[in-house]
């Protein structure tokens, strides 16, 4: 992968794994728990980063990435689902961003595609997605935590390892936060299912 | 046509204090937030507004260090990655921590803007990672941790 495109590729691939990650941590009841503050449950977030990357990144080159399909409402309305549906959710849109990025050179990152009827490089259009995901999935982190309180396995440096993890050396990149995550927090994967749309 | 440059200073930017479209960034994030407000914790052992705060600045001041290689200077607290907070619960030391913030950003900024172009993909001396995929990290960083903020400030007292 093109060295450009693969640090977006990374940076993409560790929020997955802290999303998922968390999401781990938490039975089938616990997903659509709505916050004392009236806010959205995890399955509400849930269904919109996966909504929205769903349709930006499903023919991201030829389509605007709005798509006609998409009901962004929908996507933060009460919904009771189970954590293999929610995965399954949450796959098919990462699935859409993960294969239109595979296929991407950093040359590809000057041409252009459209968003909501927007001219956008590519690249720029990558980063405004990874900003998005980023902001939501600390969300989700966020609440999950409030959610399993005590019992929560750390994502990140426990607190009090920092000397340890300092005095080690350790590899932050993205890459290697992921891999610490799918290691440590594995979930079974969702039924593949045969259409993304 | 803007350059890797500007595109790296843009993304930073936006994430930190510039106006974007995916709303609100870090800065944006604690505007008019009281000493009280960001002192509070959602529960026994959790982080609050006040020790995010620190903590993205703690990590601007790391991504700075390593880009620039610099062996100069120490992060002005004690530690490393958390730190507890506040140990004053005053608004003169919430400010104080906000400057630490706005410090750490404008400095990691101009490391930024001084990147040569044919440097990007490279990475620093003792980084594991390039310099380009340490910029995306960070800024992503800054918009992970608004998120999280966003929801303190609803459960929060005022």
């Amino acid at each position: 992968m093109s060295p450009h495109v693969e640090a977006i590729a990374d940076e993409f691939t560790r929020y997955k794994a802290l999303g998922e990650a968390a999401i781990a941590q938490l039975d089938d009841d616990e997903l659509g728990l709505i916050g004392s503050d009236g806010g959205n449950s995890i399955v509400a977030i849930v269904w919109h980063v996966a909504g929205n990357l769903e349709s930006r990144f499903a023919d991201f080159r030829t389509s605007d990435g709005e798509k006609p399909w998409r009901d962004r409402d929908d996507e933060f309305v009460l919904r009771s689902v189970t954590k293999s549906a929610l995965l399954e959710k949450w796959e098919r849109g990462w699935r859409a961003l993960l294969a239109a990025i595979s296929e991407l050179t950093d040359a590809d990152l000057l041409q252009t595609v459209t968003i909501r009827r927007q001219q956008l490089r590519i690249d720029q259009a990558l980063q405004r997605s990874l900003a998005h995901t980023a902001y939501h999935i600390g969300q989700i982190v966020f609440l999950a935590k409030q959610i399993r309180s005590g019992g929560w396995r750390c994502l990140s440096i426990p607190l009090g390892g920092s000397a340890a993890h300092n005095a080690r050396g350790a590899d932050e990149s993205a890459k290697a936060h992921s891999r610490m995550l799918d290691q440590a927090h594995s979930i079974q994967p969702p039924p593949t299912t045969t259409s993304s749309s | 046509m803007p350059s890797d440059v500007n595109e790296l200073l843009f993304l930073v930017d936006t994430a930190y204090n510039r106006v974007s479209w995916h709303g609100t960034n870090l800065r944006g994030s604690i505007r008019g937030v009281s000493p009280r407000q960001a002192a509070w914790r959602p529960g026994r052992g959790r982080h609050n507004i006040w020790e995010l705060v620190v903590h993205a600045a703690y990590w601007k001041y790391v991504a700075w260090r390593r880009l620039t290689s610099s062996t100069r200077g120490s992060f002005p607290i004690d530690g490393s990655n958390w730190f507890e907070r506040p140990q004053d619960a005053t608004l003169a030391a919430w400010r104080s921590d906000i400057a630490l913030l706005e410090q750490t950003h404008r400095t990691l900024r101009s490391a930024v803007a001084e990147l040569n172009p044919r440097d990007l993909n490279r990475q620093p001396a003792k980084g594991k990672t390039t310099k380009r995929a340490l910029v995306t990290g960070v800024a992503a960083h800054d918009l992970y941790h608004a998120g999280q903020i966003q929801l303190l400030k609803r459960l929060a007292p005022r």
